[in-house]
This record gives structure tokens, C-alpha cells and sequence, in this order.
């Protein structure tokens, strides 16, 4: 007789895997709407990296592909402290998915501390907003794809907060997983960022 | 005896069942003058004043000056149209605001933060009609600098008050997002919407920095998404907010009966 309800429990869930979607629905809202936004921008910059091909191709060999490596490197295994805290929290493994939420965050300090970096070193080399198309769009995307990181980075400890909890309701699962989303969106918007502005040259 | 016991309704409404008729119609009057004043506007500047394309910011003082010349009485038209139009926008976010005491506290603080930026959007609305009325205005004697002055206070009262009227939005975002009902008055995918479309606003602050290009005032991200993002968001809410206004009229209609 006890295990019954459990098992009724586990049928539910098995069931509602094949369909179901994290977060809620406004999170896509949000999160398609934001990915929009940046696809429009992607799509401006390759624009006018056409009208200027070879202004685009010398600025892009100025910039130093090592730090974009690594935070494309940090804002993955942040990814997965992610998806693996959120795994953990339906586990009623807290405890593991507050460290590793403590990691995710960890792992975000250090791609602003490394652009950080990044930015000092090229306006040391006098390379600003201001010195050709390629630098505007460069810091512009860069950094309205910061200013998401540091969002990300509130709701990470939003995430952190409700992991701290012993159970959760519906609605705070719900906000554990959009938080989850957003990071990973944020760290989607990187690596097209990434190849983008690094990696892409005209051949 | 029993079947006459009313439905069981959540919210904390001290006014339930005391709104007559002839105020749910004024209610939905005043949400209806939202997307009046949207298309209204829309048509008196971009139809009549032909702000769409609007002059751009990097253009100088002769050609700024020759476009409010040529359109002088078309310029005078629109703006005086915008000025008629303006106070419908917080007639519209009193509506909105009335449908957020139906599920807020007693401190009333989001629509109380929603309402003043509706008031403040109009506000700052009617102060770019009142520019860009100036900057057509004596054409023929002022000195094209002049001109260029206050076209560009118009564009930057437009778009750098951009803020009062985020801040309505995310008043209204949140409020939904908190309304706890188990069917809320406006669904909860529309309060996310809103914390989008609020956000893409910030775009305007990269303005000042880009003469030409998609930042520019008359450019593609700044007027067409970021004017677009509040179109968007008016007319959505417009959409929910009537529809919430009927659904509590129809609660009340069954608690009264």
C-alpha cells in the first residue's frame, strides 16, 4: 500500500519527461525574444563587415584569440555546474547543487575578471569603441553580452537560494529552471560571439 | 439554500462587487485608450509630420533647418496632434492600474510605480511635441543652429526618458509574475514578455554614441526594434488588460447575483 502512491509518483514522471519542458513558458518568451535581438545584431555586424572587409579582417587579427578561448572554456564548465546543480536539486541532492552553483558563479566572476583583462589590454593598445566599425560592434556586443552575464549571474544566486530549500514548489522549480536556461543562453550567445568576432575570416 | 453560496475567489479586493455597470464600461473605455492613442500616434508622426524616416542625427544644421521648413504646417499638424492625444496614455495606465489592485497588497506599490511612469511617459511625450512644434515653428527667421538645437532636444527628450516608462512596464511585469491566483488575472508568459520588451529599451543608451548606423536615433535597432519593443508591449497589454477588466466584471456579476 505505501509504495503504491510512489509508484503512481514515478509513472507520472515518466510519463511527462517526453514532453516536458523546463521553466516556464514565459522563460522562452524571454530567452527567444533576447536570442532575436541578438541574431538581429549578428546579422547588422555581418553587414557591415561586408561594406568593410578588410577593416573587419585587420581589426579581428588584433584581437587575442587566448582570452576568448578561455572564457569560452569557463562559461561551458559553468554550464555544466548548471544543468548538473538543477539535476542534483531534483535529486534532493542540495547540498551537491549548492557547490556546484558556487562553481557556476565562480567560473562567471572569472570571464568578467578575464574581460576585464581583455578590455584593459586593448584600450592600452588604444583599440576603443571609437577607433573603427569593427571595435564599435565589438564592444558593443561584447559588452551588452556581459551586462547578460552579469544578469546571469543574479539569477544564479536566485538558483542558489532555492537550492537551499528542502523542497520546492512548482513555481520555484520553475524559476530554478528558467535561471538554468538563461545561463545557457548566455553561454550560447558566447560561442556564436566567439567564432564571430575571433574566429570567422573571409576567405 | 446551499447553491446560492458565491464561488470561491481569491484576491483581496476591498471594492468587489460594488462597480456598476456604467463604471466597467468607463473602465474599458480607458483601457481601449491605449491602442487609440497608439494608432493615433502613430499616424499623426509618421503620416502627417513624415518622421518616419525621421531627420537623422547626423545631418547638419542646413538640411535639419530645410526639413522642418518644408514641413512646416505638416510638422504643426502631427505634433499638435501628439499634444490632443498625449493624456489618453495615462487615462490607459489608470486601467491598467485598476486591474492591478484586483490582486495586489495594500500598499498598492506596483501600480502605484506603474502609474506614475505613465503619467511621466506622457509627459515626456507631450515635451517632444512641444519641441518639434517649436522647431518648425518662425521657420523662415531662425538660424538653422537653432533649429538643429531643438530637433535634437526632441530626439534626446524621446529617447533618453526612456526609463519612465520602463519602469511602468517592469512595475507591470512583476505584478503579474507575483499575482498568485490560480488562474491570474493576466498570464504569467505576458509578464515575461514585458521584462523582455522593457529590457531591449536599454538600447537607447548607446544613442548619443552613434551619429549613423543601427544605434543612431533613426536607426535600425534604436527607432524600429526599440520603438517597435514598446508597440509591442502596449498592444499586448492593451489586449490583457481588457480582457482582465471583462473577466472581473464577470466575476462580480456571479458574486452579486
Amino acid at each position: 500500500v505505501t509504495i503504491a502512491p510512489t509508484e503512481t509518483v514515478a509513472g507520472q514522471k515518466g510519463s511527462g519527461r517526453a514532453r516536458r519542458m523546463p521553466g516556464e513558458e514565459g522563460t522562452w518568451v524571454f530567452i527567444f525574444g533576447d536570442l532575436t535581438v541578438f541574431s538581429i545584431l549578428f546579422g547588422v555586424f555581418l553587414y557591415y563587415r561586408g561594406q568593410e572587409s578588410a577593416v573587419f579582417a585587420n581589426s579581428q587579427r588584433s584581437l587575442n584569440e587566448a582570452f576568448g578561448l578561455a572564457n569560452t572554456l569557463i562559461l561551458l564548465t559553468s554550464s555544466l555546474f548548471v544543468v548538473t546543480a538543477v539535476r542534483a536539486v531534483r535529486r534532493g541532492a542540495n547540498a551537491l547543487a549548492g557547490r556546484l552553483l558556487v562553481g557556476a558563479m565562480v567560473c562567471g566572476l572569472g570571464f568578467i575578471v578575464n574581460k576585464g583583462f581583455e578590455y584593459g589590454q586593448k584600450v592600452s593598445h588604444d583599440l576603443v569603441p571609437t577607433t573603427n566599425e569593427f571595435f564599435m560592434y565589438y564592444y558593443v556586443m561584447t559588452g551588452l553580452h556581459l551586462l547578460h552575464v552579469i544578469i546571469g549571474m543574479f539569477l544564479l544566486a536566485l538558483a542558489f537560494v532555492l537550492s537551499k530549500r528542502p523542497s520546492l514548489s512548482d513555481r520555484q522549480q520553475g524559476y530554478l529552471d528558467g535561471a538554468a536556461c538563461f545561463w545557457h543562453m548566455v553561454d550560447l550567445l558566447w560561442i556564436v560571439l566567439f567564432a564571430l568576432l575571433y574566429l570567422v575570416h573571409r576567405s | 439554500l446551499s447553491t446560492t453560496l458565491p464561488p470561491v475567489q481569491q484576491g483581496t479586493s476591498p471594492t468587489r462587487g460594488e462597480t456598476s455597470p456604467a463604471e466597467f464600461r468607463l473602465w474599458k473605455a480607458c483601457a481601449w485608450a491605449g491602442p487609440f492613442f497608439l494608432v493615433t500616434v502613430l499616424i499623426c508622426l509618421a503620416g502627417i509630420a513624415g518622421f518616419v524616416p525621421p531627420p537623422s542625427e547626423n545631418w547638419g544644421a542646413q538640411q535639419v533647418a530645410a526639413f522642418y521648413a518644408d514641413h512646416e504646417v505638416r510638422i504643426r499638424i502631427g505634433m499638435e496632434g501628439l499634444l490632443l492625444l498625449g493624456c489618453l496614455y495615462f487615462v490607459w495606465s489608470l486601467a491598467i492600474a485598476r486591474v492591478m489592485w484586483r490582486a495586489e497588497g495594500r500598499q498598492r506599490i506596483l501600480s502605484t510605480i506603474q502609474l506614475i511612469g505613465g503619467v511621466a511617459t506622457t509627459g515626456v511625450t507631450m515635451a517632444c511635441g512641444v519641441l518639434w512644434l517649436t522647431a518648425s515653428f518662425r521657420s523662415s527667421i531662425r538660424p538653422a543652429t537653432d533649429t538643429l538645437l531643438l530637433n535634437d532636444l526632441g530626439w534626446m527628450v524621446f529617447d533618453m526618458t526612456v526609463l519612465v516608462t520602463v519602469f511602468q512596464q517592469v512595475a507591470f511585469g512583476f505584478w503579474v509574475l507575483g499575482d498568485d491566483q490560480k488562474k491570474p488575472l493576466v498570464p504569467r508568459w505576458v509578464g515575461y514578455a514585458t521584462l523582455w520588451l522593457a529590457a531591449t529599451a536599454f538600447v537607447v543608451f548607446l544613442m548619443p554614441s552613434f551619429q549613423t548606423g543601427p544605434f543612431s536615433w533613426q536607426g535600425l535597432i534604436t527607432l524600429y526594434i526599440g520603438l517597435g519593443a514598446f508597440f509591442v508591449w502596449a498592444f499586448l497589454t492593451s489586449w490583457y488588460v481588457v480582457a482582465a477588466v471583462k473577466r472581473i466584471e464577470r466575476d462580480e456579476t456571479v458574486l452579486t447575483r
